[in-house]
């Protein structure tokens, strides 16, 4: 074994000795990036992870809900939150230089790779949404569902009288026809329009092709038919339904005049908006007005009122698994609630200006506080949301069925041409345990800005393949990283849980804490909770040779667990069986000193 | 295809099988709303912890445009089309009105410059004509953002 890879294996030796871990406080930046490897758990991470760090923001790939496999970029906080506290998971960060343009042709290179993915997904979705219409024109029934739409109330009695103060600007800039003009002008292009064209590209060659978008008669029609709503909202002077705003609770009263600010910009933007010949602005002029209402009845209630972010098909928690966490819960919501009067009070100091997307992100934090409060005093199922969301509550309207019936050939056509794009984009964002995952994919992004310049320094890199010892596992990609490429330094960021040690051994006598909080059920650190496998004691900060002893007891935990589940099963519907099981599986490594699972949380407090 | 190989690998092969053994049972990352602890109060956490304002996130909108608009570059796409782009990419940053939006025009200058299109094209350009009818302050923050 060369002295660099003995180096390399070295420092998978770190988490179980505590040694040598260095700040994380003196973050890499400048002319590096860094190479992150995430150790295993259980759930969607057995197999450990790598991911790309380019200044604040960290690079991945991940297969998603539809089975596609695609980059995700998220920010470095965010990712380490998430991985390194929730998920429990001790992090490695090579920092490594990039000379010359390294850094930026890195990062162009990733940027424009999201680029083109997300003008696929785009163009399967219009795609998609034009055999929909087809089949709902063919079918005799007429109804689009419209984004922004089902904010409003518009069928009740009452009217709202910010709409009426909107409605007035309008009149007085664009002229007091203007409303029935700019509907008899939509009237008159949906009218021209042929729904049933579609222009469509050809497929994308492979990942990095920004193919055009396609065009479909039935996405113009959607979009003039949601202008046309938007238009009569305004007319209708249709009010904000009650169940689409969150009420986030009193509000500081120097955040109100930054509130009412935003809302004056609000009007300024929507007359723009109605001015404006941007397709598409229909649902943003939806969202803008109800946002706008929103603002308004915030500022006469002293609330801070918003608007439902949460798309109508996002996941939920279960009321069951909030309450078997119901005091990691509270906690969350003091945090949140924290945060939120926080923003509030850091737009108050003129430092943070309260723009569009200020705005958005307070809404999210608010809708987030809502959920959870009503979860926790309701019994709710809490809705939740990894991104960042913009209110879309859609609601379905009848149409005019368009004066010449659908062409013969145009559905098989239309279906044709969708079928062909997802199965492009299977064989381009398809998932494959060898060839295609976070490793060779994030390879392949450093092998071709290799190809162009000297980087990493002194070396040439290029793809690291199975057939050169399995390096399309995440852990072995990293060692060969370390002991073959000039990294600058190792970092190691202990998981939650081990820096709650950390802290433990220094402060208490650590017989005394390892004594406790080697297994999970004295540990004052941990609490089994249901996301996690049925174990008994930890295997990641033991000594590899105490791993089978340990191991071995946590599979006859997880025996004795899966065999009371079986009583249990009419109750719990087989899930004290299931932990039990895979409580078995995953202690199975430990046999041959391996450790896969460290336990998660459902809470770790607010900072790193 | 030059591989950069590391010595030892015989020394691997334990581990190896190991871990494929733990790829197959899980593979290397899963998106959070498919995994097993989709429905786990960790859930929330880690959604609570979402997006947040800064400078970064700032940033990150100009550089998305910017990277749009180098990529279009030269290639004639219509002014309809444009800004169809700019607005799917606006809405993942959680904007609607990005025409009011100073950034977005920093955003396009800064891929403009990418490009390699000159300063005094810019009002020229088809796909840029109805956002720049009439509005200078546009004109000025694309001018910034080259």
């Amino acid at each position: 074994m060369s002295r660099e890879v003995f180096r390399a294996s070295l420092l998978f030796l770190l988490p179980a000795c505590f040694a040598g871990i260095p700040d994380a406080a003196g973050f890499p930046g400048g002319e590096s990036f860094f190479l992150v490897y995430i150790e295993s758990n259980t759930g969607g991470g057995s197999g450990g992870h790598l991911a790309l760090g380019l200044g604040d923001a960290v690079y991945h790939f991940q297969q998603h809900e539809d089975g596609f496999f695609r980059l995700k970029r998220e920010g470095w906080k965010h990712f380490r939150k998430v991985y390194n506290d929730l998920e429990n998971r001790p992090m490695y960060l090579a920092v490594t230089d990039a000379p010359g343009d390294g850094l930026k042709l890195l990062q162009a290179r990733l940027d424009s790779r999201l680029l083109a993915q997300d003008r696929n997904f785009l163009n399967l979705e219009i795609l998609a949404g034009n055999l929909k219409f087809l089949e709902s024109v063919r079918s005799g029934s007429g109804s689009l569902a419209v984004q922004g739409l089902g904010l409003f109330d518009r069928r009740g009695s009452i009217v709202s009288a910010g709409m009426k103060r909107l409605k007035d600007m309008a009149v007085a800039r664009f002229g007091s026809r203007f409303i029935e003009s700019e509907l008899q002008d939509v009237d008159a292009e949906i009218a021209a329009l042929n729904p049933y064209v579609m222009d469509m590209p050809g497929l994308p060659v492979n990942d990095m092709d920004l193919v055009p978008l396609v065009h479909s008669g039935a996405g113009r029609f959607e979009e003039l038919f949601a202008l046309k709503q938007a238009i009569q909202v305004l007319d209708g002077l249709a009010p904000v339904r009650p169940d689409a705003l969150m009420d986030a609770g009193s509000m500081p009263g120097c955040f109100r005049t930054r509130l009412a600010l935003f809302g004056r910009r609000l009007e300024q933007s929507i007359l723009s908006l109605l001015g404006s010949g941007r397709p598409g602005r229909g649902s943003a002029l939806l969202v803008e007005m109800a946002r706008y209402q929103a603002v308004k009845k915030s500022l006469k209630a002293g609330h801070l009122l918003v608007l439902d972010p949460f798309p109508e098909c996002c996941c939920r928690v279960s009321q069951a698994v909030l309450m078997h966490d119901r005091e990691s819960m509270e906690r969350l919501r003091g945090d949140l609630a924290s945060r939120l009067g926080k923003a509030m009070a850091g737009y108050c100091s003129n430092l943070e200006p309260l723009d569009e997307m200020a705005y958005n992100t307070l809404e999210n934090l608010a809708a987030r506080f809502v959920e959870l409060r009503r979860g926790l005093d309701h019994g709710m199922p809490v809705r939740i949301l990894d991104d960042r969301g913009v209110p879309c509550r859609k609601d379905s309207v009848d149409f005019d069925l368009p004066a010449a019936p659908v062409p013969a050939g145009i559905m098989e056509e239309a279906r044709h041409a969708l079928l062909a794009y997802r199965g492009r984009l299977r064989q381009i964002y398809g998932y494959n345990l060898l060839t295609e995952n976070c490793v060779t994919e994030l390879a392949r992004e450093l092998e071709f800005v290799a190809g162009n310049i000297d980087f990493p320094p002194g070396k040439a890199v290029a793809r690291f393949t199975p057939a050169t010892g399995g390096s399309f596992v995440p852990f072995r990609f990293f060692q060969c990283w370390v002991s073959s490429v000039h990294v600058r330094r190792v970092l190691y960021l202990p998981s939650f849980r081990q820096r709650k040690l950390l802290e433990m051994y220094r402060n208490e006598n650590p017989v005394l804490v390892y004594a406790r909080e080697f297994n999970t059920i004295t540990s004052s650190v941990y609490r089994p909770g249901p996301a996690d496998t049925s174990f008994l004691f930890f295997t990641d900060d033991a000594l590899p040779p105490a791993r089978p002893l340990l191991g071995a007891m946590n599979i006859g935990w997880g025996i004795l667990n899966a065999a009371s589940g079986i009583l249990t099963m009419p109750v719990d519907r087989a899930a004290r069986f299931r932990q039990g099981l895979w409580g078995m599986i995953y202690s199975l490594p430990e046999l041959a000193f391996c450790n896969i699972r460290k336990g998660s949380f459902a809470w770790t407090g607010t900072g790193n | 295809m030059t591989v950069l190989a590391c010595k030892g690998s015989k020394n691997y092969i334990l581990g190896l099988l190991l871990a494929t053994a733990m790829l197959c049972m899980g593979g290397c990352s899963i998106s959070h709303s498919i995994s097993s602890s989709s429905d786990s109060s960790a859930s929330i956490s880690r959604s609570s912890s979402g997006p947040s304002v800064s400078e970064e996130e700032r940033k990150a909108y100009v550089q998305d445009v910017a990277t749009y608009v180098d990529a279009i570059g030269n290639s004639g796409v219509s002014a309809e089309d444009f800004m169809r782009g700019i607005s799917r990419i606006a809405k993942k940053h959680g904007i609607t009105d990005w025409e009011g939006y100073k950034y977005t025009y920093i955003g396009i200058g800064k891929g403009l410059k990418a490009a390699g299109i000159a300063k005094d094209q810019v009002s020229s350009l088809a796909c840029l004509k109805v956002l720049l009818s009439g509005n200078s302050e546009r004109l000025k923050y694309i001018e910034q953002g080259y």
